[in-house]
């Protein structure tokens, strides 16, 4: 019964796991926030189209790398889900209302 | 909040670096050899070396076309296109080259290239099968035996990786324009920080650009969502947009008679002037469809106009709209893949970028060195008491050993394999890139038993001797050597001999300065500097 005895609570605030919810925070949430991006930018920026697409596109790396240290740099990993998530829905809402 | 967030930079660049570091240094590693990719691919076709490097010469241009079209029609009559080549700085021969119509299911159908030599009359047919310095190009994006796909985005994870590392590691590095000029050599494992220091900030603007422009070459497969919300997701809609030059026309299967391609030159001249031309391809031959594309040679520009005059290949007629100036944007984004290929770069300032890529394979080396020499201190009481190194630091230590000391190993083994294997073998080009990861996997295996001071020495005294035996085996396996060539001023070719040479003579020194240093570990009393590296590695572990 090793699973049952298992203590979640715990675990869940030791650092080790606060690290490795931050990196995939970073990794993926921050993907997350710089393909959102990018979608918008392609959509909202005042330029012709391919422009718009091939800006939006160079720009994004940045915004990953930004949203990667953010994961980092917030007091608890739960924060850090929470801001890149609410940040990258607000981005894909705004494509819908856009596109 | 300050110190939090400095402690965290500090651990997210320790692992950021250490998860990625071996692949980063692989693809930084081939990288900067490819900045050197067609001096390679010569030196790798020795055939060539003789009576057929010539100039560019715009008053034999006519006749080279009419020469080119009359061999093609006979040689290549079914191709799928003709692309005749004018000699370049960098591939100073000319020739006639085509694909062969695609096998079904393929895509693309195999190159071939003829090599016209200088007298203009005699063609060279029989080079051998090899990748050249374009396996060396494709490794550092595509790896090797696995999908490109797959590689790509394993590459582009570790790069963004590479970009987290830079920026944490300039975060957490409070001085560093003092660090630039600290370099305190014998000092165990200080040396090694100071090392990793200087290589990475003397050229840290490199590291950043390389990094980026790296993610920006294949944007369109790490970041397709702009087109996607642009476009559809229609992304050859995209490129049509982007090149419109770059769409393929189709057969229309009604076959015409094609033109004289040398009586469009006067055409090309009025739009460009002379401007010398880098090559001429044509597509759907004997086709009502056919095309005639000229291209420039760009030379030393920075953005590169590559639109080229596409003309009809039945009447002449020019068919591509006229070049327009390109938007900031495209300018933009073609100065950064530039800048990244460095096509534009002359002699000198391409062996500043090669500097540059050396140093980002030693800040990568010198970093993963650096860890592994800290824990082996800290596990130092437990090892003399018998017990064994962690499996983390055996395979931190054991990675090290085949990917710093095995690269330059592997690679001296490409070429000689280059010049060694049979020229009438099967997959000829295969076995030659067999050999390079064979020589990694065999210093893999060494590693597995011994990581020791030993090993390193071996390896490095092997791909040293290799390397410094280079233009020896240049003169025993093909018609020209190293005297030769300085005498006929073929500077890629004496230029390829004297960098290995010099990099053989550098891996001999390294292999020397090892015995000296037998106690890598050695630990000095921790000062300001060291304090500030045993905290990194606190934090790390």
């Amino acid at each position: 019964m090793a699973f049952v005895n298992f203590k979640w609570r715990e675990q869940l605030s030791k650092p080790s796991f606060d690290i490795f919810s931050r990196s995939l925070a970073a990794i993926f949430g921050g993907y997350l926030v710089a393909a959102t991006a990018c979608g918008l930018l392609a959509l909202a920026l005042p330029l012709p189209v391919a422009e718009s697409v091939l800006t939006a596109m160079m720009l994004s790396f940045a915004l990953y790398a930004i949203a990667a240290l953010w994961a980092f740099s917030v007091k608890r990993s739960r924060q850090a889900w929470r801001d890149l998530l609410c940040i990258s829905t607000i981005f894909y809402l705004l494509i819908l209302l856009l596109g | 909040m300050k110190e939090t967030f400095f402690r965290t930079m500090t651990w997210l660049h320790t692992w950021v670096g250490l998860l990625v570091c071996w692949v980063l240094l692989l693809v930084f590693f081939a990288g900067t050899l490819s900045y050197y990719r067609y001096e390679i691919s010569l030196w790798t076709q020795p055939e060539l070396h003789k009576e057929v490097f010539q100039d560019y010469e715009k008053g034999q241009l006519k006749a080279q076309l009419t020469q080119a079209q009359a061999y093609l029609a006979q040689h290549a009559s079914d191709a799928k296109d003709w692309r005749i080549n004018f000699p370049t700085e960098r591939k100073p021969y000319l020739s006639y080259g085509w694909q062969t119509q695609p096998e079904p299911g393929q895509r693309r159908g195999e190159f071939i290239e003829h090599i016209v030599k200088t007298d203009g009359k005699g063609v060279i047919t029989d080079t051998r099968d090899s990748r050249g310095g374009h396996f060396f190009y494709r490794l550092h994006f595509d790896l090797h035996y696995m999908p490109a796909n797959i590689a790509r985005w394993i590459v582009g994870f570790c790069t963004m990786f590479m970009l987290l590392a830079l920026i944490s590691g300039i975060v957490i590095h409070k001085r560093i324009f003092k660090d630039l000029f600290s370099f305190r050599r014998n000092k165990g494992s200080r040396s090694w920080l100071d090392a990793h220091n200087v290589s990475s900030v003397l050229a840290l603007p490199y590291h950043l650009m390389i990094t980026y422009t790296g993610l920006i070459t294949l944007m369109l497969i790490y970041m397709p969502w702009g087109v996607l919300t642009a476009y559809d997701g229609d992304a050859r809609a995209f490129r049509a947009e982007l090149k419109p030059s770059r769409v393929q026309v189709k057969p229309t299967d009604i076959p015409a008679e094609m033109i004289q391609i040398d009586t469009l030159l006067p055409k090309v001249k009025g739009f460009w002037g002379d401007v010398p031309l880098k090559q001429v391809v044509i597509s759907n031959l004997n086709d009502k469809n056919s095309r005639v594309s000229f291209y420039q040679n760009t030379q030393q520009s920075v953005t590169d106009k590559r639109t080229p005059l596409i003309f009809s290949g039945t009447d002449g007629k020019l068919l591509s709209d006229t070049p327009v100036a390109p938007s900031a944007t495209h300018v933009t984004h073609d100065t950064l893949m530039s800048l990244h290929t460095a096509r534009f770069a002359k002699p000198v300032l391409r062996a500043f970028f090669f500097i540059c890529g050396i140093m980002g394979c030693a800040m990568i080396a010198t970093g993963t060195l650096l860890w592994a020499i800290k824990i082996r201190q800290k596990q130092q009481k437990k090892i003399k008491n018998g017990v064994k190194a962690t499996l983390g630091l055996r395979l931190v230590e054991g990675l090290n050993l085949t990917f710093i000391a095995g690269l330059p190993l592997a690679t001296c083994s490409f070429f000689y394999a280059n010049r060694i294997l049979e020229k009438t073998m099967e997959n000829r080009a295969q076995w030659e890139i067999n050999s390079f990861f064979i020589a990694l996997t065999l210093v893999a295996l060494l590693a597995c038993f011994n990581r020791g001071q030993t090993s390193w020495r071996l390896v490095l005294r092997l791909s040293a001797a290799g390397l410094i035996a280079i233009p020896v085996l240049n003169a025993l396996t093909s018609n020209s050597h190293l005297i030769s060539n300085i005498n006929e001023q073929q500077w890629a070719l004496v230029g390829f001999d004297l960098t290995c040479m010099l990099f053989g003579g550098a891996l001999w020194f390294a292999s020397n300065k090892l015995r000296d240093s037998t106690n890598l570990a050695k630990v000095k009393q921790p000062t300001t500097q060291g304090s500030q590296l045993s905290q990194t590695v606190k934090e790390g572990v």
